[in-house]
């Protein structure tokens, strides 16, 4: 057993504290009884442990099980068996209950095989499972699950949850099986699409084994060797060998942790982006360089730049009218760029009074700015040469404070009254404003009652979206996700200060 | 078909000596081990024996033949490996230069095996997160003894694999504990102790609880084994182990339990301040559990033997202050001794410990655990042990004897050996990849390409030599074992610092 004696004793003390509770003479004492039930299939689940507060049993070859002595009152009976997700269920007892019913979701097991062009199995490779969430209005994904293959080419990823995800064959487990060999696939997704952004997901249903074969194309491999400036061996250091959309390469990374010497063996041809980060906290260091890989790199030196403050001031447009607040109240966020979720969280900050605002501990990097103000619109944005309002998009460079983001904020927009129409109660349901123009900072997104009111929104001609189910579930800022619900969209012309008013139809979110 | 030089790294094989690189060749051709047909495509690595960071690297061609050309004079060893084989090295080094015949070099690669299997339980549910030990029988330093190979936990189906195995002899050990014995952490004693204090009883290969009952799976080139497992759970117990001394210190304690000949198994790792330490969940059986701790500057050791049964018991560990050992080696002729020869140690157990030599040829340990050793030299290898004397200690033959809170002091005397040289041959032809055997000092080498071999450092004496084609298997260093070549072995007596020459044929 892994645990710590301590662990154990304070586990023996919470025991007795319960034990003390319940231990009233003459009362009467009841039982509960049932089944734990495969919750796809029906079918009985034996060798299942059901617990209740203090106590504990595995089910028969039959799935039942049966707790007595117990005194009436409410418990928590719970399920769980390797391969199921836990569910429980509560259960008053006082009379006795004898048919209580625990259906255990089944999880899922994805399973398939690498090969080469030729055919042969591909050992070593490694598989990720991809899941993806939606964040303003983009999809990121992240590598909730990576294994290898083993000798026969074949990967096995058991107790996957039901939902929809990507797989991608990336990169070598550990080493390269024959690291002087250097031979190296291009990433790949299941279906054989090379990049994100034409890949198709695949739908893990729960207790279905899903298959999912790969052909990869073993390629003359090369070696990226180089150094850290200023490597401090103290420090904790990451070493990442990206493509072009921030997705990890898969190639294995050695780092001398004495001299900051590394190399990248096992490089697929292609481009990528050379990341290190070095520190913790605001002592972070980070540097980037792009490196293409069509032959050996012999002895590149990876500049470091600590994290920078990006400060930034909103102004009020002097054509507001006199009696609207001079103070913009704005929450300005900075996110990183790329596809795949990175350890950066978004980073925040609030105008102060003045307008001023500063973001602290920004690593240099491309970054999404998005400006949130209360009663108003972003009129305009620029940070140096940058014009936010068109890209929305910004790049801290290396070793240099940035020069301040400025924007202008205008308080004459219009106002949009938003009713929602629905045959049932929908739940939780959503809106997105979206511009015509494609300007990102000026679209906005709330939560849908049966109606709100959205001010402040910038003059122009705008498409309305509405859904339910999970915020995340509308990709907007996709264009064919967008074309693809165009049949929904409701448009509507705002102009300054006037108010219009749209009736949205709640569709049911979808992924696709 | 000639193939491919990697020209990047020829450019970094230096001529030898004033020579010009460029004078000799080395090829071959690979060959499957099994089947004999021709490997293509194999990436055959040259490396010189003299400066080993020196290396050539050629892919074998359609007709699995490689080439090297351009080579100084000297020893090589060659090496080859091809997706879906194992690597494989040539028996022996490759001897370049003048005169040499080195243009029929032979590499085989062998098809790897594979062992798989389920761990399923008493109820036939499988087993997940069991540990499978893969154990192989080696011969290391001319003793066959069991070596771990690799481990792995079963997935969700209960299964394992392991893959890239050569042929051999393999052990397998299966331990666990059942999945829903994790709810001792949440429930204390309020759950039925059945299910909550248990363990799987290991199990060996072919499906025992017997460790004398075990027994070895042969597995040949390529072949898929399968070896599956049923574990049953047994009610564990509690151990508690009182060690009254050193309170305040960290004790770490470590549990094992007979397990295979030579390979206890590893059964609870841990470490506790105080006086009591509970060692839960223990299954029933034979165990030793060993103690040790440390203030910094002294070292305690503790050892117990105890039978665990059906209830929790307790047990008491007492410390012993570790001996300390130090000395010096000095040379015959008064040189100082090379920087890279080190003292060895070797335990009754066969493992040894290293003591690296300091500049002014000395060398010491803090702490050792008490019990016998045989003393040794490595690192050097024309050097050998003359005589040693030790203080602190006691001296039994060869051995010694350190006892609990001795402070020995033991002063080594090394000598240049003489040397045994040579070739083998078989009907009036050297033959490579022969086992040369020396004894007594249970010594052996495979043949060179031209047949040849060389033992250094050997303290003077009578030696007898011998040779056997297909020796790999031999376990020279077992009297038995070796006994049917004796009849027809070379005797050799050599005197300090000689050198000799023993043309050696090969035992029929």
């Amino acid at each position: 057993m892994p645990s710590h004696p301590a662990v154990r004793r304070v586990w023996f003390a919470v025991a007795v504290v319960m034990f003390a509770a319940p231990s009233l003479a003459d009362e009467p004492e009841f039982c509960v009884a049932g089944t734990v039930l495969n919750a796809v299939t029906g079918e009985p689940l034996r060798r299942a442990a059901v617990t209740i507060p203090q106590s504990a049993a595995l089910t028969d070859a039959a799935g039942t099980f049966r707790f007595c002595q117990l005194p009436a009152g409410a418990y928590y009976a719970n399920g769980e068996k390797p391969g199921f997700v836990a569910s429980g269920s509560r259960v008053v007892v006082g009379p006795s209950r004898e048919d209580l019913i625990l259906r255990l979701q089944p999880l899922s097991v994805v399973t398939g095989k690498v090969v080469d062009e030729a055919g042969e199995p591909v050992q070593s490779a490694l598989v990720q499972l991809l899941s993806t969430l939606v964040a303003d209005g983009r999809r990121k994904v992240r590598a909730e699950f990576v294994v290898a293959t083993d000798d026969r080419g074949e990967y096995r990823l058991a107790d996957v949850t039901a939902g929809p995800y990507f797989l991608r064959a990336a990169g070598w487990e550990g080493a390269a099986p024959d690291p002087d060999a250097n031979e190296a696939f291009a990433p790949v997704y299941y279906g054989g699409a090379t990049e994100l952004a034409s890949a198709s997901p695949v739908t893990v249903e729960p207790g279905r084994d899903l298959q999912a074969d790969f052909s990869v194309s073993l390629r003359t491999a090369y070696r990226i060797r180089g150094a850290i400036a200023g490597f401090s061996p103290l420090l904790p250091t990451k070493i990442e060998l990206l493509g072009a959309g921030g997705e990890p390469s898969g190639a294995p990374v050695t780092l001398d942790t004495a001299t900051g010497a590394f190399q990248v063996d096992s490089v697929a041809p292609g481009s990528y982006t050379l990341r290190a980060t070095q520190g913790e906290g605001r002592e972070r260091k980070r540097g980037e360089l792009a490196l293409p890989a069509s032959a050996d790199v012999k002895a590149v030196v990876v500049p470091m730049a600590g994290s920078v403050v990006v400060r930034g001031i909103v102004r009020v447009a002097a054509s507001s009218e006199p009696a609207s607040p001079s103070s913009p109240n704005c929450a300005i966020k900075l996110s990183p760029a790329e596809d795949w979720i990175s350890a950066e969280d978004p980073l925040e900050a609030s105008t102060e009074p003045s307008g001023e605002f500063a973001i602290e501990d920004v690593l240099p990097g491309r970054y999404r700015v998005g400006m949130d103000c209360a009663n108003g619109y972003i009129a305009a944005a620029r940070m140096g040469e940058t014009d936010l309002l068109a890209s929305g998009e910004l790049r801290i460079a290396p070793g240099a404070a940035p020069p301040p983001i400025e924007a202008m904020l205008a308080l004459d927009g219009g106002t949009v009254d938003v009713t929602a129409s629905a045959e049932s109660d929908p739940g939780p349901a959503w809106v997105v404003l979206l511009p015509a123009s494609g300007n990102e900072l000026r679209s906005r997104f709330a939560r849908l009652s049966s109606k709100i009111v959205l001010s402040g929104v910038a003059p122009g001609d705008y498409q309305a979206y509405a859904w339910t189910g999970a915020a995340e579930a509308f990709e907007y800022a996709n264009p064919d996700v967008r074309q693809a619900w165009a049949g929904r969209a409701v448009s509507v012309h705002v102009g300054e200060r006037d108010r219009q008013s749209i009736t949205v139809r709640i569709a049911a979110g979808e992924t696709q | 078909m000639i193939a491919l030089l990697v020209g990047g790294l020829m450019a970094a094989l230096p001529a030898a000596g004033a020579q010009a690189a460029g004078a000799y060749g080395i090829a071959g051709v690979v060959l499957n081990a099994a089947s004999g047909q021709p490997v293509a495509g194999a990436r055959v690595t040259l490396a010189s024996v003299e400066r080993r960071d020196q290396r050539l690297s050629a892919v074998s061609g359609d007709d699995g033949r490689f080439a090297f050309k351009g080579l100084p004079q000297g020893k090589y060893e060659l090496s080859g490996q091809r997706r879906g084989l194992l690597a494989g090295n040539s028996t022996g080094m490759v001897v370049a230069g003048p005169g040499q015949n080195t243009d029929n070099i032979v590499l085989r690669l062998s098809q790897p095996a594979v062992i798989s299997g389920k761990v399923v339980d008493d109820a036939g549910e499988p087993v997940t997160l069991a540990l499978v030990e893969l154990l192989v029988s080696r011969l290391i330093d001319g003793h066959r003894s069991l070596i771990e190979a690799a481990s792995k936990r079963t997935d969700d189906t209960g299964g394992y694999r392991f893959s890239g195995l050569p042929a051999g002899s393999y052990y397998l050990i299966v331990s666990g504990v059942p999945w829903y014995a994790k709810f001792n952490e949440m429930l204390g004693d309020s759950a039925p102790r059945s299910m909550t204090h248990t363990g799987y009883a290991i199990r060996y290969h072919p499906n025992v609880g017997d460790p004398g009952a075990a027994e070895p799976l042969i597995l040949k080139a390529g072949q898929e084994a399968t070896a599956n497992f049923t574990v049953l759970p047994v009610p564990a117990v509690s151990v508690y182990v009182h060690c009254e001394q050193g309170e305040s210190l960290t004790k770490q304690y470590t549990l094992t339990t007979a397990g295979l000949p030579g390979n206890p198994v590893h059964v609870r790792e841990g470490s506790e301040t105080g006086d009591l330490y509970n060692l839960w969940d223990v299954l029933p059986g034979h165990y030793t559990l060993r103690a040790e701790t440390t203030d910094g500057s002294h070292t305690w050791y503790g050892t117990d033997e105890f039978d665990v049964a059906a209830a929790d018991m307790d047990v008491s560990v007492s410390l012993h202050e570790a001996p300390s050992l130090s000395g010096t080696v000095v040379l015959e002729n008064g040189e100082s001794p090379p920087a890279q020869l080190t003292v060895r140690l070797y335990g009754e157990s066969g493992r040894s410990q290293p003591l690296a030599l300091d500049s002014g040829a000395r060398f010491s340990i803090p702490a050792i655990p008490p019990g016998r050793y045989r003393i040794g030299l490595s690192g050097a290898d024309e050097f050998y042990l003359r005589s040693w004397f030790a203080e602190g200690g006691r001296r039994e033959g060869e051995m010694l004897d350190i006892p609990a809170g001795a402070a020995v002091r033991l002063n080594l005397s090394a000598a240049k050996g003489a040397r045994i040289s040579g070739t083998v041959n078989r009907d009036g032809q050297p033959l490579p990849g022969a086992l040369v055997v020396l004894t007594p000092g249970n010594r052996a080498m495979p043949s060179n390409s031209d047949g040849s071999y060389e033992f250094r450092g050997l303290a003077p004496g009578e030696y007898a030599l011998f040779a056997v084609e297909d020796g790999a298997d031999l376990e020279y260093a077992n009297p038995a074992a070796i006994r049917p070549y004796l009849g027809s072995a070379k005797k050799a007596r050599v005197a300090p610092g000689s050198s000799d020459n023993l043309r050696l044929d090969v035992a029929k």
